[in-house]
């Protein structure tokens, strides 16, 4: 049992037909909500990665919206994987460099899972090991 | 041991170990879906490895110069100094020798065809890194010994180390040339 609750509710891989690979929740709230708010953030992101246009875009997109207490945040590839991480708010609102280098870690555990001979791109990830690091680098912000 | 710095070096060429992880990995899916049943995938696995084995045994005497080993324990051990770190690049350990010297393990800790591999549920009997039994196999024969290699415990399948068994069936006697007739 972690100490204190990390401060992430909630972590989505959506792929690039916006089809959810993959949604894991760390509270006792139902999947469903999650579902939800995850796929709500998918029109923000649409809309960021189109404002961006031309010139380099970022794969980090920072903070897409808020909805009741949670902040959602997200990150594309290059390759239109999403990465959509829901926070609650709290007071000690996290950094931006933080939650960055999240992203960055979790695309590495994501490539890593990808390059597994046996996972079908564009299948829902049911890989466990996944579950767990992915677990486990939530826990350990 | 200065048989084993005599590798020419600049002669192995590299490639990238991922194209080659990953090369590996389409190939044992491929096979999956071709075959569906796992034990026929092993045997393929160990087949093909055969074929590799009775070739790469000329590239590996070739860039190592090593002359004939006295006896199975000096074989052994450059198999796993000299052969497999020349071609995968890792030394797994030798152990686990029997009481007539006939029979050891190799130890991996780590193995280069398995880097990112998950097997799916459902095929717990796929012995992933078979290739090599077959090529140990088909080298030593070149050499004149006959071997039965298995994997005993592999890491992929959830045990705790990759252990491949490596026994000495015969030595085999040069067979007299098939005639002309």
């Amino acid at each position: 049992m972690p100490a204190f609750d990390s401060m992430f509710v909630c972590v989505a891989v959506v792929g690039k037909n916006n089809d959810p690979l993959f949604l894991k929740g760390f509270t006792d709230e139902a999947e469903l909500k999650f579902h939800y708010i995850v796929h709500t953030s998918l029109d923000v992101v649409e809309d960021k990665v189109a404002n961006s246009g031309k010139g380099n875009p970022e794969m980090y997109l920072g903070h897409l919206y808020s909805i009741e207490d949670y902040k959602v945040y997200g990150y594309i590839t290059n390759s239109k994987n999403k990465f959509i991480v829901v926070m609650k708010d709290r007071d000690g609102v996290p950094k931006d460099n933080e939650i960055k280098s999240f992203f960055r870690r979790l695309h590495v555990v994501f490539a890593n899972m990808f390059c597994n001979p046996f996972y079908t791109p564009g299948q829902p990830i049911t890989s466990e090991s996944f579950g767990r690091t992915v677990a486990t680098l939530a826990s350990s912000l | 041991m200065a048989k084993a710095s005599n590798i020419r070096l600049a002669d192995v060429k590299k490639i990238n170990s991922e194209l080659f992880t990953l090369t590996y990995g389409s190939l044992v899916a491929q096979l999956i879906k071709d075959y569906e049943d796992d034990d026929e995938v092993n045997k393929q696995l160990e087949k093909m490895g055969y074929n590799v084995g009775i070739r790469l045994i000329e590239d590996f005497l070739a860039k190592s110069g090593i002359g004939m080993c006295a006896d199975f324990k000096e074989t052994a051990d450059v198999i796993s100094k000299v052969g497999f770190k020349m071609f995968l690049g890792v030394i797994p350990t030798v152990s686990n020798w029997s009481a007539d010297g006939k029979e050891f393990s190799l130890l991996f800790d780590d193995n280069p065809l398995t880097d990112f591999v998950e097997i799916p549920p459902g095929h717990q009997n796929l012995l992933y890194s078979n290739i090599i039994c077959g090529v140990l196999r088909g080298a030593l024969e070149m050499v004149q010994m006959r071997v039965e290699c298995r994997f005993l415990r592999d890491v992929l399948r959830g045990d705790d180390a990759t252990e491949l068994r490596v026994k000495l069936v015969e030595l085999l006697q040069d067979e007299a040339p098939p005639s002309d007739e």
